[in-house]
């Protein structure tokens, strides 16, 4: 592999497709059995056993401001955070299916247009192009923002009601 | 990496051995002649003072050791023990404490402390020059402080030859072999050092990492055998040493330890004049000694009967048994279903083993609550002096354990237990005299265990809370209703309200604005309780009690819905059939009203509530309306994360059986958020 090269895990949210680098993602696991947490918003999917440790999931494409995935033998949770403090970092997300590894140099990445990316704006740094597939390359510090994400969630279960 | 974790150790035996140096001298002020404390302080001193020289913290060796430098007079009886001198002693104690909190943190020192550090270093050497006398001394003796001030110790004046041969691996452990040298410096001259380079490999096959070298050198002035005995103390068992007398002729004769290349040049003819006008007999000559001599005199390492282990093992060693306890259930589950008769008896055996496994690893990490106990002496001590009364503590099941992260965890509420019950329990000296009282308040510090939890008391024998004044200060900050009949234990219930206080003056002492609410709070995160027991005029007690360990519960499982959930164990009473009326929210419980708690409206899940779970927290107590009642089992706590903080009614989970993940429930949170629902009994659309 050419040093210049990007590495990014492309994979698909409902009909739309995203990217992560690969070194992101720490592993890719089939989904299964999850526990819902009563009183959150959508976004939470709910928390997964992942060898002994609890984990949330969050649903990307509620993330990304669209429908609940509907969930399918194709489906999977990437497995992200970093491996400083695993207990409280780890985090899943939940996706429709993972299809490929791209390779590509920095300079045929694009700037993101100004919408149209089925994604809040400021929650993707470029866009990978390839095989005729435009994919925005997520950033994770906003997508997955412990703190914003911890604040939404403790608001909605104070909001709800009996 | 070694040496940092040497380091720590370092840090963390100094720690131990000033929390036990701070006990003693506390128990020494009242039996000034004790020589077995004395003994104890001394190792303590000179056990810190060497380690800190191996890490090089100078400062700190150089002060330990007028400390030492004190207790060896006291020791040696050329000077003895008094009031002010143990006091000093104590503040030198804090200051020791305050400069390898420093070091740790790897602050630079303050002006004031270096001036305060100086100022005491000269008190203890005058107070070592002159014996039982008061108060400091004026002359400033050690100006230099690397040099002990008084010389009037002298006790050999001859030389000494040393050869010195480290193991290898010595600096793996974080050792140097030159800090003996060093410190002995302070004391002494050393002169013709020699090292023996003989095993040496050629450069190609050195590693870096090994120690080849040894050496030898000649030492004169007053230091005594025992001096360099204890220089080199830290290197039992991985070094071998010879201490000689003088000549370097007789060292080498019956030297088989060295293979030393060079001769060595004979002790300069003044040592030798020296060592003769000290007269000493031939009885006192010293004789080449042993190494274990070192330890017969009393410089083992305290607790040579126990292991240090990193606390992070312990605590992976109580998850993996944990994991083992979740992989059990789900063994016997499959079991069950299989309906195989030796299965069943296979997997019961292992059960019980994990059972038993998960008690022994789960009682490594307890700690007995002595030392933590013995920390309150000096604070109450201190807090007596401070607000002029007379406290006597009295300390009793030190020896109870409890797991040690609850340990580390209630240091700070009992502390404010402790502070409260001298601040505002006991009497000035003069009011308990005329209430028919000794003089002295006594507080006392308790602890036993009871079925399944640790019971922590603190109690006083001063004049108790005033309900009346309570009811009053509660009524005038709107926290109590102003026609509210409350009982004795309602109205004590008040004072862990947040900004509760009866301290008419707001004292520098318990009134720093955080209130025994706190209290209650971090007692509370450690699934405990508190209560008070009051006796007007007599004194107060108030009673903790804490669960034996964090790590695993005895669960409750229940259904609502689809999902699983957790209840404490603790927190059950009973369990009984649902009325069909249940939605009116109040549960008729043999003549008690109970108010319910309909889980799955508050969780958005479908069910009907048929079965009530009735729970009790604190002096509360309310049904949980669920769908099924799944049983008890060994429940292992898993953290949340930050993620879900702010979620109430949940505050962690379990894997269960099968695997599945199954949420814990905060039982006082979801009561107060049933309460809170009705308060504002808007209806509005959970989560569809």
């Amino acid at each position: 592999m050419n040093a210049e090269q990007v590495q990014l895990l492309r994979f698909r949210v409902g009909e739309r497709h995203y990217a992560l680098p690969v070194e992101a993602v720490k592993e890719i696991i089939p989904f299964s059995d999850i526990t819902r947490v009563p009183r959150t918003p959508p976004v939470v999917r709910g928390v997964i056993n992942l060898r002994g440790n609890v984990v949330p999931v969050l649903d990307l494409a509620v993330r990304m401001g669209h429908g609940e995935i509907a969930a399918d033998s194709l489906s999977c949770v990437l497995i992200i955070g970093d491996d400083e403090q695993p207990t409280d970092n780890e985090l899943g997300l939940l996706v429709s299916a993972v299809e490929v590894v791209l390779q590509t140099a920095p300079d045929e990445l694009q700037s993101p247009p100004q919408f149209g990316l089925g994604a809040p704006h400021h929650f993707v740094s470029r866009m990978a192009a390839q095989d005729g597939v435009f994919a925005p390359i997520l950033d994770l510090s906003r997508v997955a923002d412990i703190d914003e994400l911890a604040l939404s969630i403790h608001e909605e279960s104070e909001r709800q009601r009996i | 990496m070694n040496l940092d974790k040497a380091r720590l150790l370092f840090f963390e035996e100094s720690n131990e051995l000033l929390t036990r140096m701070e006990a003693d001298l506390l128990q020494l002020e009242s039996q000034l002649e004790d020589q077995e404390l004395i003994a104890s302080l001394f190792r303590a001193a000179h056990t810190i003072k060497g380690a800190a020289g191996i890490f090089g913290y100078h400062d700190i060796t150089n002060f330990v050791h007028c400390m030492e430098h004190l207790l060896a007079e006291w020791r040696e009886g050329r000077s003895q023990a008094s009031a002010a001198s143990v006091q000093r002693l104590l503040e030198a104690r804090d200051l020791s404490s305050q400069m390898i909190q420093d070091a740790m943190a790897d602050r630079a020192e303050s002006a004031e402390l270096a001036m305060r550090r100086r100022q005491l270093m000269e008190a203890l050497m005058a107070h070592a020059a002159q014996g039982p006398t008061t108060g400091p001394a004026s002359q400033p003796e050690a100006a230099e402080p690397d040099v002990p001030a008084s010389d009037q110790g002298a006790l050999f004046q001859f030389g000494w030859r040393i050869a010195f041969q480290p193991e290898r691996g010595v600096f793996k452990l974080g050792l140097d072999p030159l800090a003996p040298l060093r410190e002995l410096a302070t004391q002494s001259k050393i002169e013709d050092v020699e090292v023996d380079f003989a095993s040496l490999p050629v450069l190609r096959d050195l590693d870096a990492e090994l120690c080849y070298l040894s050496y030898s050198a000649n030492l004169s002035g007053s230091v005594s055998r025992q001096d360099i005995e204890s220089a080199f103390e830290f290197f039992d068992g991985v070094a071998n040493w010879k201490i000689s007398e003088g000549a370097a002729d007789s060292v080498r004769a019956s030297e088989p330890l060295l293979r030393s290349q060079s001769a060595a040049d004979l002790p300069r003819s003044e040592i030798e004049a020296a060592a003769r006008s000290t007269a000493a007999s031939p009885s006192d000559r010293p004789q080449p000694v042993d190494r274990s001599a070192a330890a017969a005199a009393g410089f083992q390492a305290p607790g040579a009967r126990f292991l240090r282990v990193e606390s992070g093992k312990l605590d992976q060693l109580v998850n993996l048994v944990g994991e083992l306890v979740i992989a059990g259930a789900n063994i016997s589950q499959l079991a069950a279903a299989r309906n195989d008769p030796q299965l069943n008896e296979a997997s019961a055996s292992i059960l019980r083993m994990i059972a038993e496994l998960r008690e022994q690893s789960l009682r490594v990490r307890m700690v007995q609550l002595g030392e933590t106990f013995a920390r309150f002496q000096r604070v109450v001590r201190d807090l007596g002096a401070e607000t002029g009364k007379s406290v006597r503590l009295s300390i009793s099941g030190g020896e109870t354990e409890l797991d040690k992260t609850v340990v580390e965890k209630i240091v700070d509420p009992l502390m404010h237990l402790v502070r409260n019950a001298v601040d505002h329990g006991l009497e000035r000296p003069e009011e308990r005299e005329s209430a028919g009282k000794p003089r002295e308040g006594l507080i006392v510090l308790q602890a036993y265990q009871e079925t399944g939890s640790i019971v922590v008391e603190v109690r006083d024998d001063g004049r108790g809370f005033r309900l009346e004044r309570i009811l009053e200060t509660a009524r005038r900050r709107g926290l109590v209703e102003a026609g509210a009949q409350l009982d004795e234990q309602q109205i004590l219930a008040l004072v862990f309200q947040p900004g509760f206080s009866t301290a008419t003056e707001l004292s520098t002492i318990s009134g720093r604005g955080v209130g025994l609410d706190v209290v209650q709070k971090n007692i509370e995160a450690l699934r405990g309780s508190i209560q008070i027991e009051n006796q007007p005029d007599h004194g107060s007690l108030t009673r903790i009690r804490l669960p034996l360990t964090l790590a695993i519960i005895e669960g409750f499982q229940v259904r609502v819905g689809q999902a699983r959930y957790i209840l404490p164990m603790d927190m059950v009473l009973e369990c009984v059939d649902a009325p069909e009326d249940s939605a009116t929210g109040i549960l008729n419980l043999r003549g008690e009203a109970l108010p319910c708690v309909p889980l799955h409206a508050l969780f958005g899940e479908s069910g009907s509530g048929r079965s009530v779970v009735v729970v009790q927290y604190g002096a509360r107590k309310a049904g949980l309306l669920v769908d099924e009642l799944l049983g008890e089992f060994q429940t292992v706590i898993k953290p949340l994360g930050r993620l879900f903080a702010g979620v109430r009614g949940i505050n962690s989970a379990t894997i269960l059986g099968d695997g599945a993940v199954a949420l814990i429930l905060d039982v006082p949170s979801l009561v107060e958020l049933a309460a809170r629902h009705e308060a504002h009994s808007v209806v509005a659309g959970g989560r569809t």
